[in-house]
């Protein structure tokens, strides 16, 4: 016994390393999700807090840029707007409804973004109650943003699109066939579209909007252009670079989608999967 | 001795402020992002318990990690170069260093070189290892590892000049 008790005080440092090592090793793996949500959710709300004072005094500096931008998704909506008056009359007897509407749109600041790392977040400031809800989906003016991973009361985390294991569906606009979008970790501009099978034509330059496969975004959403693409030789899947169209790091508002239907999506999936089985 | 305490804790405070107001920001070229946090366990003393300083370094990196929002890379690498530090001192400075601290170190500036330059390698190397976790991904990591080495290295001598004890 007091051999024992010695190797372990002659050893501390050591013990106390693998000790250590093993809770780190622990939170990176989540085998806890319940620690890791509430750990999480404690530095979403300090670094919320702090990035929100440090960006209050950055988007001074940006107030011009923020203009143009949104003069020009005003002017792309108020073309749009002129398109369907002319198009047709039927436009004035569609009422917006919110309750009939399926998917319910609101803005937020984001006061935290990274997009160097292997895992990207952003933290928004709206949180649970402006009634953000995690898996909710993250668009901007350009493109699709991420996931709403994680809500605070003030604050949110969102999953970036330039993060690792995250997979989103995806389809080319011109032939609609269907992939899955990730990315690679090298540059914040570029993801990797596979899975479309060698069947489908598809050429540089392509649009690729979000498929609406899941319950997360809407059908249709532009992403990206295909940049390059490889056409293997015995068949099977092509692997597609795609450029975004948003730049993801110098994002300022996002607007968060929140999909009415969703519980009602996940509802029918689990259903379906139980009967399968 | 409580003084040098207070001064740990403020050391370690300040540098967990500086690294996230201000480094976290910096994104040169596109990726690379210095840690210096690390100036912690650089220029902790020598002669103090090494016991503490593995604990510490462990809070350090896990603070940092939740406040880039990170899984806990930062914390593996940091509590990892505490734990090896006396085999990197042995090794550049010789059995026994001829001070306490780097900070009042005055003499052979490639022993120092040499230290610092070992703890940042190896720091980042572990960290960006744990982040990618896939050896698909040797490259980028060895990229990174190479980019943010060079600058925290670059800022953390900057550092060390700036807070060397004049005699």
């Amino acid at each position: 016994m007091r051999w024992i008790l010695t190797r372990i005080i002659q050893y501390k440092n050591f013990v106390l390393f693998l000790f250590l090592l093993g809770i780190g090793v622990t939170l990176s793996t989540y085998r806890s999700i319940y620690h890791q949500t509430k750990i999480e959710k404690l530095g979403l709300v300090v670094s919320g807090s702090i990035s929100q004072s440090i960006n209050d005094s950055k988007s001074y500096f940006s107030l011009k840029e923020i203009n143009q931008k949104l003069l020009l998704e005003n002017n792309l909506l108020k073309q749009e707007l002129i398109h369907l008056e002319k198009s047709g009359s039927s436009f004035k007897e569609v009422e917006i409804d919110s309750k009939i509407n399926d998917y319910y749109v609101q803005s937020a600041e984001v006061i935290k973004n990274s997009f160097s790392k292997a895992r990207n977040i952003l933290i928004i400031s709206k949180g649970s109650s402006d009634g953000i809800k995690k898996d909710m989906s993250v668009i901007s003016s350009e493109g699709i943003v991420g996931i709403v991973k994680q809500t605070s009361e003030n604050f949110s985390s969102v999953i970036s699109m330039l993060y690792q294991d995250l997979k989103i569906n995806a389809k080319l606009n011109n032939s609609g066939a269907f992939g899955s979008l990730s990315w690679e970790g090298r540059n914040p501009e570029q993801m990797t579209l596979s899975d479309v099978s060698v069947i489908n034509k598809i050429a540089l330059g392509d649009t690729i909007v979000t498929g609406g496969m899941s319950a997360y975004f809407p059908k249709g959403i532009p992403i990206g252009t295909i940049l390059e693409f490889d056409k293997p030789n015995l068949g099977g899947y092509y692997t597609i670079k795609v450029k975004l169209l948003n730049n993801l790091t110098d994002l300022e508002y996002v607007y968060i989608i929140d999909n009415k239907k969703r519980a009602e999506f996940l509802g029918l999936e689990k259903q379906s999967d139980d009967g399968s089985r | 001795m409580v003084q040098d305490n207070f001064k740990t804790l403020f050391g370690f405070i300040f540098l967990v402020l500086l690294q996230n107001l201000i480094f976290d920001n910096v994104n040169l070229f596109g990726y690379s992002c210095p840690a210096v946090y690390l100036f912690f366990v650089i220029s902790y003393r020598f002669d103090k318990s090494q016991f503490a300083l593995i604990i510490l370094g462990f809070l350090l990196g896990l603070t940092v990690d939740l406040l880039q929002n990170s899984s806990g890379a930062n914390a593996i690498s940091t509590l990892f170069i505490s734990f090896i530090r006396p085999f990197i001192i042995k090794f550049s400075f010789g059995v026994n260093p001829d001070n306490i601290s780097i900070l009042s170190m005055k003499t052979r500036l490639d022993k120092q070189l040499l230290y610092i330059v070992l703890l940042t390698f190896i720091h980042q190397f572990v960290l960006q290892s744990v982040a990618y976790f896939d050896l698909d991904h040797f490259v980028l990591i060895l990229r990174n590892t190479v980019m943010n080495s060079t600058l925290t290295f670059i800022l953390l001598f900057a550092a060390l000049n700036l807070f060397k004890k004049k005699a």
